[in-house]
């Protein structure tokens, strides 16, 4: 079983890599074409002495040679735990993921508790009358959150609370800077959240063993804790493992917006140059976080609903 | 009753967090480094910083300049003239042959001497590892001539060799510390340089942080730290301006100017920067095969109301641009050999003449409408949309596209474009910089347009003994440009720093390694 899940997560990761490899070389001009470009070096250089140029940073870089041949020249580096260095930096591509990696999670994580609060609230709301007008308006206010862009929640968010609160813009990813960016990415999340668990909940308070216990005289409350919330939750936790894989990779807007100092802003920097060796890693670093967080969405699953395991094993 | 206690309960819950959270804001992210009081912080957003503190590093030397923590031989004044920075004086000693005199007790914050050796050595090293270096010293022989003075060589006369020894690729720093075949880095012990400040933290894409420089030979910097904050949004850049949080902000959006300049605690410093925004044409395009036609390419820049443009993409915090050169300050006269007016009846007539006639508010010819699609890249989105409107008067279709500015060199290099806007920079060695938009094969002559007589007067240009000789011929080829039209000139890029009131000394420059923070810049408690 184990080897079988490790053969499993190795061929993902190599998918991707490989995945990421082509796409990434395919796109419109290369780092050097980027980089003379900004710095307009070419003005100074005879067309000769540019194309000479060029050839020889390409070579410096690595990109003289073939896309296989720099594939495979990463991968052994790879294995051997050296992702390459940053075009831009000359720097560890690892050690500077790395560096930026705990403020994404950091901000993932904080978005994804508030989500869940959140959600479960307007859940929790909008269960205890059915079509009831708090229902409704809980419907019209997810339908209005879900169709603001991010990118405006955040801008108008920060000015906000730039002005009323003197929140801090920009600095490093302190608890002070973490609250803003963690409710404007919660709230993007909590209307798809909030709509599935309340149908879910409604769904499963409408089964047999429900109106069962209810005609054995047990309390909604009761009936809810007790009966309905548990299988209730099984949807709620395959969204949730899927936000939280997108969350923990870092919400590319929301970090660029607040300035925040985690991987995504610097994805964002690293795909402006083409800087391969900082893609390529941020790309692989992501695929094996998704794939623990869909694992651990597995395992929570069969705590959750023992009969998902046991189907899986051909037993219910 | 009791589901309403539990909704309570858990709005409570809620709101208390929020509060938690919000009482934590605004005390800290923007506090002072340790050790530095207030009033002698300067706190500085930007768009980008430096990636590397190694100056020979692609543009990490212009933003460690910028920022007062690099220093050249010469360097520009915001009015385009070149003075000495390190060099003491730079005088030509023979026809090709400039001789600089080191500035005496010159050292870099190591406290290691900025001697003839260390000045060979840092160009001899950017030279070898950075194209744009090679591209400004190409052909020079470097030698130290004693302790404190460098003589520059060339095959030919380079009267414009101070410009290049002014350029921010070419700033001084102590080689030896830096590994002699790479480039890159960014531990600050590894960059010894001059300037008022030298690199204490540095954290790529994030920030840097600047410490006075005690051993300056300019004296004692007003400043004791300067913490420069890589800051991507532009609306978040404004909004710090706005709530104070930085005392200088680079880059404000145009879109933001007018709240900026209704505020009390600002300034919005504007400058039009030292280059020229020019929609680039492709005479060869199959798509818009009109381009081919001078007379249209001189109507497409008669029917320009450059004064519009920049009201309406630029909220006037730029200038009109008649010819490419006018950008440069040092060239008061260039605007006179441009498109000196609006003048919508010229490019009428022009287009007329070319055969693209007006029918129901559309040019067509032999049955084909007039087409254009004109490529634009970042804040230029707002110029393009203009254009389409003011070159849609004239009759013409303008597809505008804003794309990433790869997607434009390489547009460019298949030739699968029509127009497209670029900004080159004219302040510095103007001679080199021109031809490398009239020059057949310059690098921003993108369709290589040959321009009759354009090389000789390029080459009277660059050999030039007087300034005057080669003034002359500098606005000649600039008049050529406006009557060949390789790409129709609109205006410098904007400029636009938001300053605290409480800031001293601030001086815009409108090169982008210009100096931004001096040893004079202050700030009061």
């Amino acid at each position: 079983m184990l080897v079988h899940g490790f053969t499993s997560l190795l061929s993902l990761v190599l998918a991707a890599s490989v995945l990421v490899f082509a796409l990434i070389r395919s796109a419109p001009g290369d780092p050097v074409d980027i980089e003379f470009g900004a710095s307009g070096a070419s003005t100074f250089l005879t067309p000769e002495e540019d194309t000479r140029s060029r050839e020889v940073r390409r070579a410096e870089l690595g990109l003289d040679k073939s896309v296989a041949e720099q594939y495979v020249i990463w991968l052994g580096r790879v294995v051997s735990g050296d992702f390459g260095k940053s075009f831009r930096t000359g720097e560890s591509v690892l050690s500077e993921i790395a560096d930026r990696l705990p403020a994404s999670i950091g901000l993932g994580f904080s978005a994804m508790g508030l989500l869940l609060l959140m959600s479960a609230l307007t859940a929790w709301l909008a269960v205890r009358k059915p079509d009831g007008p708090m229902d409704h308006v809980l419907r019209v206010l997810s339908i209005a959150a879900a169709a603001v862009p991010t990118f405006l929640t955040a801008t108008l968010g920060l000015r906000w609370a730039a002005e009323a609160a003197g929140y801090p813009i920009a600095g490093e990813a302190t608890a002070s800077r973490l609250w803003l960016p963690a409710v404007v990415m919660a709230v993007s999340g909590v209307p798809t959240m909030a709509r599935v668990l309340r149908a879910s909940v409604l769904e499963q308070g409408a089964m047999t063993y429900a109106a069962a216990a209810k005609a054995r005289g047990a309390k909604p409350r009761t009936v809810l804790l007790r009966h309905t919330l548990r299988p209730s939750l099984a949807p709620v936790m395959t969204l949730a493992g899927l936000t939280t894989a997108t969350l923990m990779g870092g919400a590319v807007i929301t970090e660029v917006v607040f300035s925040w100092p985690g991987v995504g802003a610097y994805a964002v920097e690293a795909i402006g140059a083409q800087d391969y060796p900082v893609i390529q890693a941020y790309v692989i670093v992501m695929v094996l976080m998704a794939i623990i967080v869909n694992r651990s969405v597995d395992v929570g699953q069969r705590l959750l609903d023992p009969r998902t395991y046991r189907k899986l094993k051909g037993t219910a | 009753m009791r589901g309403f206690r539990y909704s309570a309960t858990l709005f409570a819950g809620a709101a208390v967090l929020a509060l938690t959270f919000t009482s934590c804001a605004g005390t800290a992210g923007s506090a002072p480094p340790a050790g530095a009081p207030a009033g002698e912080l300067m706190r500085v957003a930007t768009g980008a910083i430096a990636k590397s503190v190694d100056p020979a590093a692609e543009l990490s030397a212009s933003y460690l300049r910028a920022h007062g923590a690099a220093e050249a031989l010469m360097r520009i004044t915001p009015e385009g003239k070149v003075v000495p920075e390190l060099a003491e004086k730079m005088e030509a000693t023979a026809p090709a042959e400039w001789t600089v005199q080191l500035r005496k007790g010159a050292t870099f914050s190591s406290g290691a001497p900025v001697d003839a050796a260390a000045v060979v050595a840092s160009l001899t090293r950017s030279r070898k590892l950075n194209s744009l270096a090679q591209g400004q010293l190409k052909n020079v022989t470097i030698e130290a001539s004693g302790t404190d003075k460098v003589t520059f060589k060339t095959p030919s006369p380079q009267p414009e060799l101070p410009f290049a020894l002014a350029h921010y690729q070419t700033v001084i720093y102590n080689a030896s510390l830096l590994a002699p075949d790479a480039v890159g880095g960014v531990d600050p012990a590894a960059s010894d340089l001059s300037g008022p400040y030298r690199i204490k933290d540095f954290t790529t894409d994030r920030t840097m942080v600047l410490e006075a420089n005690g051993s300056w030979w300019g004296g004692r910097p007003k400043l004791k730290t300067v913490e420069v904050r890589q800051v991507t949004d532009h609306q978040a850049r404004a909004q710090l301006a706005l709530s104070a949080q930085a005392d200088i902000v680079q880059d404000i959006p145009s879109d933001r100017a007018k709240e900026l300049q209704q505020s009390q605690a600002v300034q919005l410093v504007d400058v039009p920067a030292a280059n020229t925004v020019a929609a680039y044409l492709n005479p060869s395009s199959a798509i818009a095969p009109a381009l081919a036609d001078v007379r249209v390419r001189q109507a497409l820049g008669w029917g320009v109301d450059r004064k519009e443009l920049v009201e309406l993409a630029t909220n006037s915090l730029t200038t009109p641009s008649p010819s490419w050169l006018a950008s440069n300050p040092g060239y008061p006269d260039a605007a006179a050999t441009g498109f000196t007016s609006y003048d919508p009846v010229r490019a009428a007539e022009l287009l007329d003449d070319a055969g693209w006639t007006m029918e129901d508010g559309k040019r067509q010819k032999d049955g084909k409408p007039f087409v254009l699609r004109l490529l634009t890249f970042g804040a230029e989105a707002a110029t393009g949309e203009v254009l389409q409107a003011q070159w849609g008067k004239l009759g013409i279709d303008v597809q505008v596209q804003n794309v990433e500015s790869t997607l434009i060199t390489q547009a460019i290099k298949n030739g699968n474009w029509d127009a497209a806007t670029q900004a080159w920079t004219t302040v510095g060695s103007a001679s080199t910089l021109i031809a490398g938009q009239a020059a057949p094969d310059g690098a921003g002559n993108h369709s290589k347009l040959a321009i009759p007589g354009i090389e000789e007067l390029l080459k009277t240009a660059a050999a030039a003994g007087n300034a005057q000789e080669r003034s002359d011929a500098l606005l000649e080829v600039n008049r050529l440009m406006t009557e060949y039209v390789p790409s129709v000139p609109l205006h410098p890029r904007v400029v636009a720093t938001a300053v605290s009131s409480k800031v001293s000394g601030f001086t815009a420059h409108p090169l982008q390694y210009g100096q931004l923070i001096t040893g004079d810049v202050g700030i009061s408690k």
